[in-house]
């Protein structure tokens, strides 16, 4: 496999590690701060200059990234590296979800897999607690707004009701 | 020939035009003199108006004047005549009286039983009189009786009549104010009704919110979001 198709295929996994709005907005700053640490001790590897200032998922993704040789020794080549991976996580489509409960992570890693699968789109998730809605969703996606929680699904009951 | 022909003609022309002034001149002269004495006979017959009410009124109160002048002198005549006659009168029974006293026994206890006799004539046609007096009063007491039975029998009747009628408008007022009542109190009702309905769904509709909400577990939650999901797809939002 080629260098370039190998740093295709790395961002590619990174970017489905990447579920949520705060998840990319984490990876950036850590992104930020890696690059700051690029042109300090350039003879130190890249993963212990900054393994105390990234978290430990980050830290896998590197190890991988530095023994496959996807990133290389320069600095600048890391910089240039480094920049590209944040254009591309610039390139998310927002989906935001409003539903009812706390998610976990492997429901929202679901959700995310089912609207890539459909909508065919990188996408990232915003996800807000309302337990107003009671149950379902109300959902964002490019300018259009869908409500199709429980609580509206009431609400129309009891109009039909009072009409 | 010519010549002296229109210079006649001109001057003809010329008198004619001065006698047309002249006669304007006249007209004018004329209207105003006779707009002059409309106003001046105007003038004269509100001054005489004026002064035929100032006349009017003190002629009335000369008359006035006389006839009270007159009516007081005739009072004073006849009070004095009545005065004079009463002198006389009281002279006359004292007179009498004196005479009376002059008379001898005799005659005076023939005077008193003359005079008992009369008084018992007098006192019998006195008693008749009061009794044709009583029976008159008793008659006319019967009468008016009958009258004002009659009468307030005619107002009972009447009043009745009124009271009927006026009971009747009454009854139709308060029927009809009573159906209009009813009418509010039954939409009143129907409002009230209504607005505690849509209390009540929006109660239940907001405790079923709670309740349902609690109910749901973790995994129907989770499988409502993956269904609600499915059927934006369905309508086509994505």
């Amino acid at each position: 496999m080629k260098k370039t198709e190998k740093i295709k295929e790395a961002i590619k996994d990174l970017k489905e590690k990447i579920i949520t709005k705060e998840d990319l907005n984490l990876t950036l700053e850590q992104i930020n701060l890696i690059e700051d640490l690029l042109f300090k001790d350039v003879t130190t590897p890249l993963l212990k200059k900054c393994e105390q200032k990234i978290n430990e998922d980050l830290k896998i993704i590197i190890k991988i990234w530095e023994e496959e040789k996807i990133i290389a020794h320069s600095p600048d080549e890391q910089f240039s590296f480094f920049e590209t991976l944040k254009k591309e996580l610039n390139h998310f489509f927002l989906v935001k979800l409003e539903i009812a409960f706390e998610p976990s992570r492997d429901f929202l890693e679901r959700v995310k897999d089912w609207l890539k699968e459909n909508l065919n789109q990188e996408i990232i998730l915003e996800v807000k607690k309302n337990p107003q809605i009671v149950g379902g969703l109300i959902i964002e996606y490019q300018g259009k707004y869908l409500d199709l929680s429980l609580a509206k699904k009431i609400d129309e009951i009891i109009e039909q009701k009072i009409l | 020939m010519d010549y002296l022909l229109n210079k006649e003609y001109i001057l003809f022309l010329s008198l004619l035009g001065i006698i047309i002034i002249l006669f304007i001149v006249f007209y004018l002269y004329l209207s105003k003199k006779i707009k002059e004495e409309k106003y001046v006979v105007l003038k004269v017959s509100q001054e005489f108006e004026e002064s035929l009410r100032k006349s009017t009124e003190e002629e009335l109160k000369k008359i006035i004047n006389d006839l009270k002048t007159r009516v007081d002198n005739f009072s004073n005549k006849i009070i004095l005549k009545y005065e004079e006659e009463l002198s006389e009168f009281i002279k006359k029974i004292e007179d009498e009286f004196i005479a009376l006293s002059l008379l001898s026994k005799e005659e005076r206890e023939k005077f008193l039983k003359e005079s008992e006799e009369k008084s018992k004539k007098l006192e019998n046609q006195i008693n008749k009189e009061f009794l044709k007096f009583t029976e008159i009063n008793s008659q006319v007491r019967n009468f008016a009786i009958n009258a004002i039975k009659k009468g307030v029998e005619t107002i009972e009747k009447n009043i009745t009549m009124e009271t009927k009628t006026i009971l009747e408008a009454t009854n139709d007022i308060v029927s009809k104010k009573i159906i209009e009542i009813e009418k509010n109190i039954e939409e009143y009702r129907n409002k009230k009704l209504e607005e505690i309905d849509k209390k009540i769904y929006q109660l239940i509709g907001r405790v079923a919110k709670i309740t349902i909400g609690h109910s749901l577990d973790l995994t129907t939650q989770e499988k409502l979001v993956m269904e609600s999901l499915e059927k934006a797809k369905k309508e086509s939002f994505f």
